[in-house]
């Protein structure tokens, strides 16, 4: 399914989060939205998983209208928010943090739900050695793959994932993304990636989008992005 | 009286107590509101316990239906005022006060609906065992098996929420939108769902505390302000977010209050109640077993 997002502005009280943003998230991909702090990121991906509302223009789901949906339904159509600040339930452990991403199918698909638990721990195998331990005990690190993990739980075929480098080591960072990107193969589902680390970020993307001030102003293979200093002197700070 | 019987008589109160502050809590936790309410919705659903006992004469009958009623109410409230309280409380201020002003007006419309239907005066509630004390080794105890059975209704009540909540995914999802709704909208839960099912089921505790505490308190329509503030006392003292907390704050609060009454006399029993409740609030504000960061709100 293909995301297209269609003039979307979106006001944050007075301010100008997002201002006529145009573009398409083309299946199968990692795009990656980057830009300073304040640029409009997170705002865009609270707005797609309806936990923010815009002001004016769309965003298409193949055919369906998200702008209509509740949050707890757009889960339900393959689309899984991940937001910014290794978002797990402190108060749980590991497993129930990646159960709850279940609960909602649990009842009709209980098998796959057990099914992608598995896969979690294979993919994070640091989770799997903490499955008792509750959430707060956590490094930075393991949190941000718990976050990671309870969204893959809900099988999305668009993972929004929200500054997952955020307070983390390059090392991790440089893990987590690898990780990502071998996920992306491996399942063909569908990244948006916010993030403010733009290197690592267009690194695994095949494309990438600049905000500037609630504006879009590139929207190009990630590639071309990397490779064009002037783009970069002028938007990314390096 | 000696200290062990005094201690054994604090104990089916505190069980009430706790299943009280039980009803706050899953409230605060669901909304983040204090329900002052709940005294009024607790009397309300004893009223509706003792009309079906006068009617049908059968107190397990009239048992379920009070909690079933406190069931209903508690859904109610939350659908019909709360939801549209928390939604339009938008700034700091408002979301801290309007709550708490709306949950006392909720109260007194509740003390003058029941004025209405039932009239003001005291009224006995029948109780389903004897209150006299047992005799054990030809001493009697104050503790009879009414007593008794207060505390086993309590045990088994609170061992099948604790059940639900640590062993269904409905308990893990409530669990989860108590402490982080937003993650748990976003793992595809309907929180406001979870949340008048928060609002349900302490309706329900409370009404089941209604019926236990009201042959000793008898029923009026404010006769659970009391019931309210030590519920909520011990509420405090195990911190707000705790259920496991809020249980054992009602046992000790329970304790605490007879070993009171007994030494000093009855008429320091709710004074300590208030200042028990400003030591904790000053002392330890998160509780005796609370969660770091309880106050957050």
């Amino acid at each position: 399914m293909t995301l297209r997002v269609r003039g979307l502005t979106i006001d944050h009280g007075a301010i100008r989060a997002l201002s006529n943003a145009t573009f398409n998230i083309p299946k199968g991909s990692i795009t990656a939205v980057i830009g300073a702090n304040g640029a409009g990121k997170s705002t865009l991906l609270r707005t797609i998983s309806g936990l923010k509302r815009a002001t004016s223009g769309s965003i298409l789901w193949d055919e369906i209208a998200l702008d209509q949906l509740q949050t707890e339904q757009i889960v339900r159509t393959g689309i899984v928010h991940v937001p910014e600040g290794r978002s797990v339930v402190t108060e749980l452990t590991v497993a129930e943090n990646l159960a709850l991403g279940g609960v909602w199918r649990q009842r009709t698909n209980k098998s796959d739900v057990l099914a992608a638990i598995s896969e979690v721990y294979q993919l994070f195998p640091r989770l799997a050695e903490r499955q008792k331990q509750r959430a707060d005990t956590l490094s930075g690190g393991e949190r941000q793959m718990l976050a990671i993990g309870r969204g893959l739980i809900s099988r999305p075929q668009l993972l929004l994932l929200d500054e997952p480098s955020l307070g983390l080591a390059p090392l991790v960072v440089e893990q987590i993304f690898q990780t990502l990107s071998k996920l992306q193969q491996s399942t063909g589902m569908t990244i948006l990636l916010v993030e403010q680390n733009a290197m690592s970020a267009l690194r695994i993307a095949s494309q990438g989008i600049v905000l500037d001030q609630g504006r879009v102003v590139i929207a190009d293979n990630a590639k071309a992005i990397m490779n064009d200093t002037a783009l970069r002197h002028a938007y990314l700070g390096y | 009286m000696d200290f062990l019987n005094i201690v054994i008589a604090g104990v089916s109160i505190g069980a009430i107590y706790s299943l009280m502050a039980f009803a706050l809590i899953l409230v605060w936790r669901s909304t983040r509101i204090v329900n002052f309410a709940q005294a009024g919705q607790a009397a309300f659903s004893t009223y509706v316990g003792l009309s079906i006992e006068t009617a049908t004469g059968n107190y397990w009958i009239a048992l379920l239906a009070a909690v079933l009623s406190g069931v209903i109410i508690g859904a109610i409230v939350e659908v019909v005022i709360v939801r549209f309280i928390v939604k339009h409380s938008t700034s700091a201020a408002t979301a801290a006060v309007a709550p708490v002003i709306a949950m006392l007006g909720l109260l007194g419309i509740f003390q003058g609906l029941m004025g209405l239907i039932w009239g003001g005066e005291y009224q006995a509630y029948p109780t389903a065992f004897a209150r006299e004390g047992l005799i054990i080794a030809g001493n009697q105890i104050p503790f009879s098996p009414s007593d008794l059975f207060v505390l086993v209704v309590v045990v088994v009540a609170m061992s099948v929420a604790a059940l639900v909540f640590q062993k269904t995914s409905l308990g893990l999802a409530m669990r989860a939108a108590a402490f982080a709704p937003e993650v748990t909208r976003l793992s595809g839960i309907r929180v406001s769902r979870i949340r008048t099912l928060g609002w349900a089921f302490a309706g329900g505790a409370g009404g089941l505390a209604g019926v236990l505490v009201a042959p000793s308190t008898f029923i009026a329509p404010n006769s659970f302000d009391l019931l309210l503030v030590f519920g909520f006392t011990a509420a405090v003292i195990g911190g707000l977010d705790s259920l496991v907390g809020g249980v054992l704050g009602g046992l000790a609060l329970g304790i605490g209050l007879a070993v009171v009454t007994g030494y000093l006399g009855g008429s320091f029993t709710f004074m300590t109640a208030f200042v028990l409740l400003i030591i904790v609030l000053l002392i330890r504000p998160q509780g005796i077993l609370g969660a770091r960061g309880a106050r957050r709100a």
